[in-house]
């Protein structure tokens, strides 16, 4: 309820500050809100196809990209021999911008789901596996060994000490990472194919429909937050510890 | 420790002969089954049919590691025998190899030479009935206080019914039954130190591993905890390995006191404390006598005269009167 009033607030914010620079503006370019919500109501047979496509797009790259890093990160910052052979690997590739393999990725893969979704993974595979990574080297030496001492096999300790203490990590790792993973989506999805909020906003822009174009922008950040809140809820699951301090 | 006489309890014996010499020659009966005189309310003994002999045992020990400025010999011809439901004091300056000596027992460790026996049995990986308790707890902030207390029985499989039972004996003991649902981030320093004695006591250890266990906490809090080990003690009757680094403290829980010499680690001396085993020992003459002879012995083991005076050192040059007061053992 205190969150609900809270994003009513947020929105007003920035309803009024939108508003007042359009006015200020006065260019056809930037519509006040009062021109695009009308196109919001009158275009939702089309966005909402759209954004269910984009969200399953995001989220689902988002879900392969940790579920593959998570296991390596892990593996990586507890095996000090496997990080010597890895960190150079990680250290080239992971500053290349993912974005230069659409071409490529269009290429092998086509026009469809797949190019985005292997795009956005790769982006979130190198965050969370340096996040993890490092999270799990930075795990207390006295934590690993009193539970080894209690007799832990090296899955224990992985269960109960290191995963655990890596799950903070890997949520700001997504969160920080999830605007990345919505820019490298409307980029994808503007350049090829015909579906998503990107296609959408791209095409409004192209038919000089500046109005509908804003509405597919709220639509857009209304996947954010949708993104973020799941985010929240799978960490309030998952680190119930850290609400209790 | 066997080549320590038995005689004149509260006497400093000088360093067991122990070191380094060859480890293989086994000392006059190493496993001399030294019955602590007056064992309190104990029974702490071997149980029936145990294996006769020390519980835990380090024979002509050496242990060193790999660091980055070339190998360090941690412990050297270390050799300590602990009875069955003894509990023994460690102390020793700083990086003399104390907690290494845990981490042997505790069998996360092996020696470079020499052994480690258990039970009998040298010690290869954690054994069921041994605990050990770490400096800042080893509790894991994300398991609730029931499921931090339960973990050892849960890495080991025990039943769900048993795990409960145990686990909430445990939790009771230590005053922290009704806290069994909070995380030991809600936790104050004191109850965390239970918390993690209740891990422990879950696992009805007859050999309980603590490396200053209360070394983190206040003063008050501290002679509080230490009146609970005692009691807990008493009444588990479990042998008790405490590393600290204070002198009141290791007089108030060790039978024996070990002092160790500075890096690598052996043996400097074993002070017999039979007066050991009441909570009103503290206010004692005897217990202040004994805290005096730990820190003579700790002087000793460094090289050092005790308390080097003004008169002592006058006729010296400044130079190593300094060099005696800085080497002093203030803070031991």
């Amino acid at each position: 309820m205190r969150r609900l009033l809270a994003y009513l607030a947020a929105l007003a914010v920035i309803l009024l500050g939108w508003h007042l620079t359009a006015l200020a503006l006065d260019s056809p370019a930037l519509p006040t809100p009062l021109a695009t919500l009308p196109m919001l109501y009158r275009f939702a047979p089309q966005l909402a196809p759209d954004f269910l496509v984009s969200i399953y797009r995001v989220v689902l790259a988002m879900l392969l990209g940790t579920v593959i890093a998570m296991p390596l990160g892990l593996a990586v910052g507890r095996s000090p021999r496997l990080d010597a052979l890895l960190a150079p690997l990680l250290y080239i590739l992971y500053p290349i911008p993912k974005i230069v393999l659409l071409p490529v990725l269009l290429v092998l893969l086509g026009l469809a789901d797949a190019p985005k979704i292997v795009l956005i993974a790769l982006t979130i595979f190198f965050q969370v596996l340096v996040t993890v990574r490092d999270a799990a080297k930075a795990v207390p030496p006295a934590a690993v060994l009193s539970v080894r001492s209690l007799g832990a096999s090296r899955l224990d300790v992985f269960t109960n000490v290191v995963i655990p203490a890596s799950l903070p990590e890997l949520f700001t790792a997504l969160r920080i990472s999830s605007g990345t993973a919505v820019a490298i989506l409307f980029f994808a999805e503007a350049i090829a194919g015909n579906t998503g909020l990107g296609y959408f906003i791209v095409d409004s822009w192209a038919m000089i429909n500046y109005p509908r174009m804003f509405a597919g922008i709220i639509v857009m950040a209304l996947l954010g937050v949708v993104l973020y809140e799941l985010f929240d809820l799978a960490e309030r699951h998952l680190t119930r510890w850290r609400q209790k301090r | 420790m066997p080549t320590s006489p038995q005689a004149a309890p509260g006497i400093p014996h000088d360093a067991p002969g122990a070191p380094r010499d060859a480890p293989g020659i086994p000392h006059d009966a190493p496993g001399a089954p030294r019955d602590v005189p007056g064992a309190p309310h104990a029974a702490p003994g071997a149980p029936p049919g145990a294996p006769p002999g020390p519980l835990l045992s380090y024979e002509g020990l050496t242990l060193t590691y790999p660091a980055t400025a070339g190998p360090v010999t941690a412990l050297a011809g270390y050799t300590l025998a602990v009875s069955r439901g003894e509990p023994l004091a460690l102390i020793g300056p700083s990086g003399c190899g104390k907690s290494t000596s845990l981490l042997l027992a505790a069998g996360l460790l092996a020696p470079t030479e020499g052994s480690v026996c258990v039970a009998g049995e040298p010690i290869t990986r954690p054994r069921l009935t041994t605990a050990l308790i770490l400096q800042d707890f080893g509790l894991l902030p994300w398991k609730t206080v029931r499921e931090n207390a339960a973990l050892g029985l849960r890495i080991r499989h025990f039943s769900r019914a048993e795990r409960e039972q145990r686990t909430d004996r445990a939790l009771e003991q230590v005053g922290l039954l009704e806290f069994a649902r909070a995380y030991p981030g809600e936790l104050s320093g004191g109850m965390r130190q239970r918390l993690a004695l209740a891990r422990a006591l879950a696992l009805d250890v007859d050999l309980m591993l603590m490396d200053e266990p209360l070394s983190a906490l206040d003063a008050l809090l501290r002679e509080g905890l230490q009146d609970l080990l005692l009691g807990l003690w008493q009444e588990r009757g479990y042998a008790q390995l405490l590393v600290t680094h204070s002198i009141e403290e290791a007089a108030f829980l060790g039978r024996r006191i070990v002092v160790l010499t500075p890096r690598p680690g052996r043996v400097a001396a074993i002070i017999d404390n039979p007066g050991m085993g009441e909570h009103s020992y503290r206010g004692t003459q005897a217990f202040y006598l004994i805290c005096q002879q730990v820190r003579a012995a700790l002087q000793k083991s460094r090289g050092d005269t005790p308390a080097p005076t003004l008169q002592k050192s006058r006729g010296d040059t400044p130079a190593p009167a300094l060099q005696k007061s800085r080497g002093g053992a203030t803070h031991a």
